[in-house]
């Protein structure tokens, strides 16, 4: 019985690295640690290496860091617009995955759409580049609630930032606006906090800094 | 609903918040929530502030004893209060669907009102929404909730989407699951754990529609009752303590154990002291102690047709100790209370207590400690 677990949670961990490369160098045998041993204490992270899905992300301008995940790109540019400068935080659009598994069927379609949105539009514009960044997304779906399985790529990067920004700022080491872009403020203050905390003061959403910072990746 | 006296930021929506501390925001944020940040100090206040003015148009502080977090919370308007829907600590968790009623019975805690209240399914929506921990088990409660027909179902939508594993009970006489459009916009394809308590005052037309003084509720109730178990629904049965109900309880017993064996319980209840019941007191005040052997001879019958019952709202001292085992702790927490006379009690733990309106109405039994010695049998 307990190697069948061991087998399907490596399975499991192993499901990201199939999915994108970005994930290649995360530290897969340590979900199968803490599965293998049932009465131990849940001692784990906040969020694991393939929990975080933006860790290498710098900011929406710069293109380089697009290339470190090939399959995302398409997504990416797609969200540029996305990123306003506007500091009020726009309604969520809540674009009905493709390939939705976990989503019930007769789920209402209020909840599915914004209310200025028209669905249809939505559908188009994400069947015709989900064909790559869909993948992941349907893949990891199974350990994500449900509710967050509505949201496009970019918007979970916004949300996750968001988070970051919140708590930076509530830390004081951050008095920008809260708009979900990895600006020139908010990178200084990662820097800063990765500073304080002794780590690489890459100025990125690294696992380790979020988990320090106790924000949950958006995932 | 409990109703809390807060100080609140200026300027907020009169729509459902969830309450967080100010340390756990940054973890909880989400662009499609409502967020009241829980202040102690001047210094979360204004931290909070300044978040708001940083870009987070959706929190706002609160500050108020009594609130926990994860409280749902409704704002009322152009008063320093709220009204709080759902709390994670509480044993019962319920939501309320509407006022409007088609019944009017004699004992009604919560006497319907004719006005429009469609909103309240959009309320209810939010708050399924803004619930953070998925309860055991959510209460549908009304008002009548098939009034809502297609908005019922909505409701029941969202909980099976947001709260997967959480098990619905549906507050209902059942009376429009008698109609052929009710029940397709209600039951088709639901497929969730759902439970369906339904009143049945009597085991005969008269009596039953005596009781919620409407002609020809009985032979709705029954068909919907045999609607609700074609479609594998879930149903308990719910009697309320009353004396015309009392007087024919026995015979109502058998007529269930006869007639509708298919129901999952029968749930026999105490009055709650509050509303109509007040205004009807000589019918719905009773002794519980001194129907004692009704009781007994009623669950006696139920057993006999292997049909499982339970007590709710009734205090142990009110029952015949051969019935304690069947008795629960029924009323939800915010209106639960117990009498001076309850603090020497053996058996308080297991004890279901009085609603807290038990002073300006009665209580079930004349109340009385249960010694350590009697409770060995």
């Amino acid at each position: 019985m307990s190697k069948f677990i061991r087998n399907i949670s490596l399975f499991i961990a192993g499901l990201p690295l199939l999915a994108t490369k970005s994930y290649a160098n995360a530290p897969s045998t340590a979900t199968v640690d803490s599965l293998s041993e049932p009465d131990a204490v849940p001692l784990r992270p906040l969020n694991w290496e393939s929990d975080n899905l933006f860790a290498g992300h710098r900011s929406h301008s710069s293109h380089r860091s697009h290339s470190s995940h090939s399959s995302h790109s398409s997504h990416y540019s797609g969200s540029s617009g996305v990123s306003s400068s506007a500091p009020s935080y726009r309604a969520p659009v809540y674009v009905a995955p493709t390939p939705a598994p976990t989503q019930a069927p007769n789920s209402t379609p209020a909840q599915q759409t914004s209310p200025g949105q028209t669905p249809g539009v939505n559908r188009l514009s994400e069947s015709s580049n989900a064909t790559a960044p869909g993948k992941p997304q349907t893949l990891a779906a199974p350990t994500t609630p449900p509710s967050r399985a509505g949201l496009t790529s970019s918007e979970k990067l916004r949300l996750q930032i968001m988070r970051v920004q919140i708590k930076l700022q509530s830390l004081g080491l951050y008095s920008g606006p809260i708009d979900g872009t990895l600006n020139e403020g908010t990178r200084s203050a990662l820097k800063y906090f990765q500073d304080l905390k002794g780590m690489p003061k890459s100025g990125a959403m690294t696992t380790p800094t979020l988990n320090a910072l106790g924000v949950p990746a958006a995932n | 609903m409990r109703r809390i006296k807060v100080r609140l930021q200026a300027q907020v929506e009169m729509c459902v918040h969830r309450v967080v501390t100010y340390e756990n925001l940054a973890s909880e944020w989400s662009p499609d929530l409502r967020f009241f940040v829980l202040v102690f100090s001047a210094e979360n206040q204004a931290g909070t502030e300044a978040l708001r003015q940083s870009g987070l148009a959706n929190i706002a502080w609160i500050e108020g004893k009594g609130l926990q977090e994860g409280d749902i919370v409704v704002p009322v308007r152009d008063k320093q209060e709220v009204l709080v829907l759902l709390r994670e600590a509480d044993a019962h968790h319920s939501l309320f669907m509407t006022n409007r009623c088609n019944s009017y019975c004699l004992m009604c805690s919560q006497p319907p009102t004719l006005g429009d209240d469609g909103w309240l399914v959009g309320e209810a929506i939010d708050a399924v929404r803004h619930l953070r921990k998925s309860p055991p088990v959510l209460g549908l409660t009304g008002g009548e909730p098939l009034l809502l027909g297609t908005g019922l179902r909505q409701v029941l939508n969202a909980i099976e989407q947001e709260h997967p594993t959480t098990h619905v009970e549906i507050l209902t006489n059942g009376r429009l699951f008698s109609n052929r459009q009710v029940v397709s916009d209600i039951l088709d394809g639901l497929t969730m754990p759902a439970r369906w308590l339904v009143p049945l005052y009597g085991h005969c037309n008269f009596v039953h529609d005596f009781v919620v003084q409407t002609q020809g509720a009985f032979d709705e109730t029954i068909g919907g009752l045999l609607t609700l178990q074609a479609h594998g629904q879930q149903i308990q049965l719910r009697i309320v303590l009353i004396e015309p109900v009392l007087r024919v309880l026995p015979e109502l017993a058998a007529f269930i154990g006869r007639n509708l064996p298919f129901v999952r319980e029968v749930a026999l209840m105490g009055c709650e002291p509050i509303g109509f019941a007040l205004a009807n007191r000589e019918l719905c005040e009773v002794n519980l102690h001194e129907w004692g052997e009704t009781l007994e001879r009623s669950a006696r019958t139920l057993r006999r047709f292997s049909i499982p019952y339970l007590f709710m709202n009734a205090p142990l001292c009110a029952l015949p100790q051969s019935l304690w085992s069947d008795a629960h702790r029924s009323i939800s927490d915010w209106k639960n209370e117990y009498a001076a006379e309850c603090d020497g009690c053996a058996v308080k733990e297991s004890c279901s207590g009085l609603f807290s309106w038990y002073e300006r109405g009665w209580k079930p039994a004349p109340i009385r400690p249960i010694k350590q010695a009697e409770t060995i049998v």
